[in-house]
């Protein structure tokens, strides 16, 4: 019994130990990136990215894992399950994120956005209206007008329903007052062929596709000023419509990491985030390289949530 | 730009080829060991690639992609348990040749198979892609459809005497992968408001389940029954008897070849269907079809050329388009893009030193795999002689860590162990386990096929006319026809002459 005693005080004070250093010096093991997709994506890509030039600047190495399932429910359910010690981070995507729990069927269970917690924003993806280069429509105003004449005639690709292509694709609707046949693939590895093949006459989805693609011409962007990525496309601004639409890569944590943990992660994310290189290497993925700060990021999230609530109500998908 | 100079200088480099065949090595146990895959072995190793060159980054993801498909023929054929999707066709004629006490040489063929198919795979790449590029963009949504339909027609073959129970087999697959979301809408169905059938029953955990715990069943029954077990019986001059019957059976690798590559370069086919496709048509075409699934050599030769032809075919529209044509491509292709090259037909004249140094190094590997791989024969057919009582608890726990490893997921090993159950009672049952595997392996790309044609269809009007206007359909179409027909003809004659 005596032993048995004497035991259990030595546990106690590892733990106790463990709990101080796991406090005081943060990591001292592997952090785990959690990607919600399968390898090869291009969520896998951006925190491959992270992981290369992250060597050197974090105390501890980061690890890759996967996660993938439903569309990243699975992943982003595990992540807001995880332990909250900092050592597990996830990549979250935008809009899928406040999309997933608010489409989510009853009964259905899953987490909830506002169980991640964000840590950093990373990159954005803007979304273009694009069409073949031998299409007979040379611009936006040629497809708009074709479309309204024959409603539900022009094909267009989205990655996925009720996802981020789907939601830019709403706004178009909304805003030409256009109607569209939807054609939802699976991902953008099925989209871009379907587009380049002629399977569909346009595609409506993220500008790292359309830079993937040769032999495409871009009819218009939805970002506010020029795109850096393809500065020949005009913005739908420049057109006459408000549309703004992007999505978002960020990383978030589940609730209740200790402050002095986020504040780590945050700081050396940035760092990774400023280099020159790293920079480079994300836009020559097709992505922008945008960081911005748990609480900026948390902004946007609530920003994007309330613009697709809206959208979502006015098409009756939700009420 | 190309410098023939350089890319020899690339090549001659020891620490390249030393890296190559450490991958190589790397790649066959991950492919030999069942969950384990390719997809996986390419991921785990992308971080250590971050300090080489790029060309050298690429051989080494390339060289594990080569060596796991040729690795997942080795538990196939020794404990009737596919190492990867794609080498499930392995199993119908190399465990049979195992159990006869042909293991080394099933093996063998299975080694020089693999050679053969990677070999032909990239010498697509290297003469073929523009052209083959060209026609994986033929292939769109409702090609996939069809292709599955006729990938579907193999169950006439693989339940010769009961279609009927193939087709229930098949239908229980088929249902299966409906679980989980929508491939099209993402709305779950079959999933009892659980989060764990969200993700759908993995392919991967099923067959290890369908295949390995029968197996491990069997191995349980006492002692005087027919044993599950194969043999372990020593073979003088096994390599080169096995060259010379597969010298002799050349026209089946040509089958399992072209299928391959034709398959590999299909975005969404994979290699999981195309080894079906190169079983079906080598038993077709052979003067001894009745002959396939008792194990012969052509019955391995057909899947194993076909599941390495894939790593150039799947290649070609990655390189040239970005669009990878199997799941271990668009981890490469992840590759690619995190070492800074960017695919697209710029990348064969911008960057054409690394690319010929990638392609003509893939050669290299499959030379390596070749050596390496008479080494590991020797070592895996060993296995043998473990007693059935130790091996039956290793299958198991293989299974077990195996489905696990995948995603790391409770969930795979329940439905691991689910199958496993189905299976056994499909084998009592003389179902057999294949139907119900290729039910599953083309549910949901049939399905997606199926849906995105309907929405296509929809949009112009007609639908069914979308269906059956396209060529390359029209193609797929006439061959199910002529494969179901044939399978027809086939069975009223053998009854025929089993009257008289």
């Amino acid at each position: 019994m005596k032993s048995f005693r004497i035991l259990m005080v030595a546990v106690l004070c590892m733990v106790a130990m463990a709990a101080s250093a796991l406090a005081a010096d943060y990591p001292t093991k592997p952090i785990t990136i959690m990607t919600a997709f399968n390898p090869g994506g291009g969520s896998d890509v951006s925190h491959r990215l992270l992981e290369k030039y992250a060597r050197g600047i974090f105390d501890e190495p980061l690890v890759i894992t996967y996660k993938p399932g439903a569309g990243g429910e699975i992943g982003w359910t595990t992540l807001a399950l995880s332990k909250p010690d900092g050592y597990t981070v996830g990549g979250v995507d935008l809009p899928h994120i406040v999309l997933q729990p608010m489409l989510r069927r009853k009964g259905q269970p899953g987490y909830k956005t506002e169980d991640l917690l964000p840590l950093c924003g990373l990159v954005y993806d803007a979304n273009v209206a694009m069409v073949r280069a031998d299409s007979q429509w040379k611009t936006l105003a040629d497809l708009v007008a074709y479309a309204k004449a024959n409603p539900g005639k022009v094909r267009v690709a989205s990655v996925g329903k009720f996802s981020g292509d789907h939601l830019f694709l709403m706004q178009i609707e909304k805003a030409t007052g256009a109607k569209f046949a939807q054609v939802p693939y699976a991902g953008s590895g099925k989209a871009i062929p379907a587009l380049v093949t002629g399977e569909v006459d346009a595609y409506f989805g993220s500008g790292s596709s359309f830079l993937r693609m040769e032999n495409t011409r871009g009819l218009a962007v939805a970002t506010e000023e020029r795109y850096e990525l393809c500065p020949d496309v005009p913005t739908f601004k420049e057109q006459g419509y408000n549309i703004i639409s992007m999505k978002f890569r960020g990383l978030a944590v589940p609730r209740k990491v200790p402050a002095n943990v986020l504040n780590y992660l945050e700081s050396h994310f940035a760092t990774v985030c400023g280099n020159r290189e790293y920079m480079d290497a994300v836009k020559n993925s097709g992505l922008m390289p945008a960081f911005s700060t748990g609480k900026e990021f948390a902004d946007i999230i609530a920003r994007e949530k309330s613009q697709a609530e809206q959208l979502l109500k006015e098409f009756n998908i939700i009420n | 730009m190309l410098d023939f100079g350089v890319i020899l200088s690339n090549l001659s480099d020891p620490l390249t080829l030393l890296l190559m065949m450490g991958s190589a090595s790397f790649g066959i146990i991950m492919g030999a060991i069942p969950g384990l895959s390719g997809t996986l072995g390419i991921a785990l190793l992308l971080p250590f690639t971050f300090s080489v060159e790029p060309h050298q980054a690429l051989l080494m993801l390339g060289s594990v992609y080569c060596g796991s498909e040729y690795g997942g023929s080795i538990p196939a054929i020794l404990i009737n348990t596919p190492g990867t999707a794609a080498a499930l066709c392995t199993t119908f004629d190399g465990h049979p040749m195992a159990l006869r006490g042909e293991a080394q040489k099933a093996l063998l063929t299975a080694l020089i198979a693999s050679i053969f198919g990677g070999l032909f795979g990239v010498a697509a790449l290297l003469f073929l892609s523009g052209p083959l590029a060209d026609v994986s963009m033929s292939f769109g949504a409702a090609e996939q459809f069809w292709l599955c339909v006729f990938a579907l027609t193999i169950i006439a073959s693989l339940s010769s005497g009961n279609i009927l129970k193939g087709l229930l087999g098949a239908l229980l697959g088929l249902l299966l992968s409906c679980v989980g979301m929508d491939p099209v809408t993402g709305m779950p169905r079959f999933t009892f408001n659980t989060m764990e059938l969200m993700g759908g029953i993995n392919v991967v955990p099923a067959l290890i389940g369908l295949f390995a715990i029968p197996l491990a069943l069997m191995l349980l029954r006492a002692a005087g029954a027919t044993s599950a077990m194969a043999p372990y019986v020593k073979m003088p001059n096994v390599v080169w008897n096995t060259l010379r019957d597969f010298c002799k059976r050349i026209w089946v690798a040509g089958v399992g070849g072209v299928v391959g590559v034709i398959v590999g370069i299909m975005p969404g086919a994979g290699g999981n269907i195309a080894t079906f496709v190169a079983y079906n048509e080598a038993k077709r075409f052979s003067k001894h079809p009745e002959k396939f699934g008792t194990g012969i050599m052509e019955g391995i030769m057909a899947p194993e050329v076909c599941n390495n032809a894939v790593v150039g075919g799947a290649q070609i529209p990655m390189l040239t388009l970005g669009i990878p044509g199997s799941a271990p491509a668009a981890v490469m292709l992840g590759a690619l893009m995190t070492h800074g090259l960017k695919p697209g037909f710029n990348l064969f004249t911008e960057q054409a030193n690394i690319v010929y140094t990638y392609s003509i190094g893939l050669i290299l590997s499959n030379i390596m795999i070749l050596f390496l791989g008479l080494f590991f024969v020797r070592v895996f057919v060993q296995a043998l002689k473990i007693p059935a009582h130790y091996l039956l608890v290793s299958i198991m726990t293989m299974g077990v860590v195996g489905a696990y490893s995948i995603n790391s997921s409770a969930m795979d090993v329940l439905s691991m162990l689910g199958c496993g159950i189905i299976g056994y009672i499909l084998i009592k049952g003389k179902f057999g386990v294949a139907p119900m595997a290729l039910g599953l392996i083309l549910g949901s790309t049939l399905e997606e096929g199926f849906k995105l044609s309907l929405h296509l269809g929809q949009a112009e009007g007609d639908v069914v006319g979308y269906f059956f206007s396209r060529p390359a359909s029209l193609v797929l179409i006439g061959l199910t026809l002529l494969s179901t027909g044939y399978s027809v003809w086939k069975e009223i004659s053998a009854r025929k002459s089993a009257k008289e």
